[in-house]
């Protein structure tokens, strides 16, 4: 069975937070090649290891993760904003 | 040595690997039919040394042995995956391979085929151990060719 793509943000966090593949994959129990492979949205990961980045980043599943593309994190503000206004 | 380390990776290198295998066999087969030569060990010893580069530079470098050989406690979600998928196609590829050189020997020993079939009769010693490196390093070859643990 095909699935169909993740989005995640999972790069843009762990960029934000300056925290190497090596660090990341030691606190949610994979290989660091397996986050360059989640980072490219090469491979989906399943729901525990889904929880496991979620309880990483200490975020929302669907903060991180989406079956649609990501806006820029800027526009997403923007438009924020702007419904609060 | 860039350029040879990339020739060396992937499916190159799985190619180079397997044909200097079947080399090996060929060459054995020969020196069944015309006795020991000088040309023919260099041949052997030749088509040796570059399936032990090409076997380390795939399968023992790149840690797909070690990833294919490893218990699925020790690996992760995604490397379980992989290795899943390549043993399934393995079985199916050595299966047809063996279960094929299997009939071809009972063949050869048919009175109807022996004299068409005696090179794999002379053959079978050397196909059966080179079958088993085939065995071993077929899971990791097939993740080498598809690219998908770099």
């Amino acid at each position: 069975m095909k699935s169909r793509k993740l989005y995640n943000r999972i790069a843009l966090l762990r960029q934000e937070r300056a925290v190497s593949r090596k660090e990341l994959a030691e606190n949610i129990g994979v290989n660091f090649q397996t986050v360059g492979y989640l980072e490219r949205g090469e491979y989906n990961p399943s729901l525990d290891l889904t929880f496991k980045i979620s309880d990483f980043f200490d975020l929302p599943i669907e903060f991180i993760f989406s079956t649609k593309p990501f806006k820029p994190l800027s526009r997403e503000l923007l438009d924020r904003q702007k419904k609060e206004g | 040595m860039e350029a040879t380390n990339k020739l060396l990776k992937g499916k190159n290198g799985v190619i180079i690997n397997y044909a200097g295998l079947l080399a090996i066999i060929i060459c054995f087969v020969v020196l069944d039919q015309i006795g020991w030569n000088a040309g023919l060990i260099a041949g052997i010893l030749i088509t040796l040394v570059i399936t032990v580069i090409t076997y380390v530079k795939v399968h023992i470098k790149s840690n797909l042995w070690k990833l294919t050989h490893s218990r699925a406690e020790k690996l992760d979600e995604r490397e379980v995956l992989i290795t899943h998928e390549a043993l399934s196609y393995s079985y199916s590829i050595f299966s047809v391979i063996c279960l094929s050189i299997l009939f071809l020997i009972v063949l050869s020993l048919d009175s109807s085929f022996s004299e068409r079939l005696t090179i794999i009769r002379s053959a079978a010693k050397i196909i059966v151990i080179c079958m088993i490196y085939f065995a071993h390093t077929l899971p990791s070859s097939i993740i080498a060719w598809k690219g998908n643990y770099s």
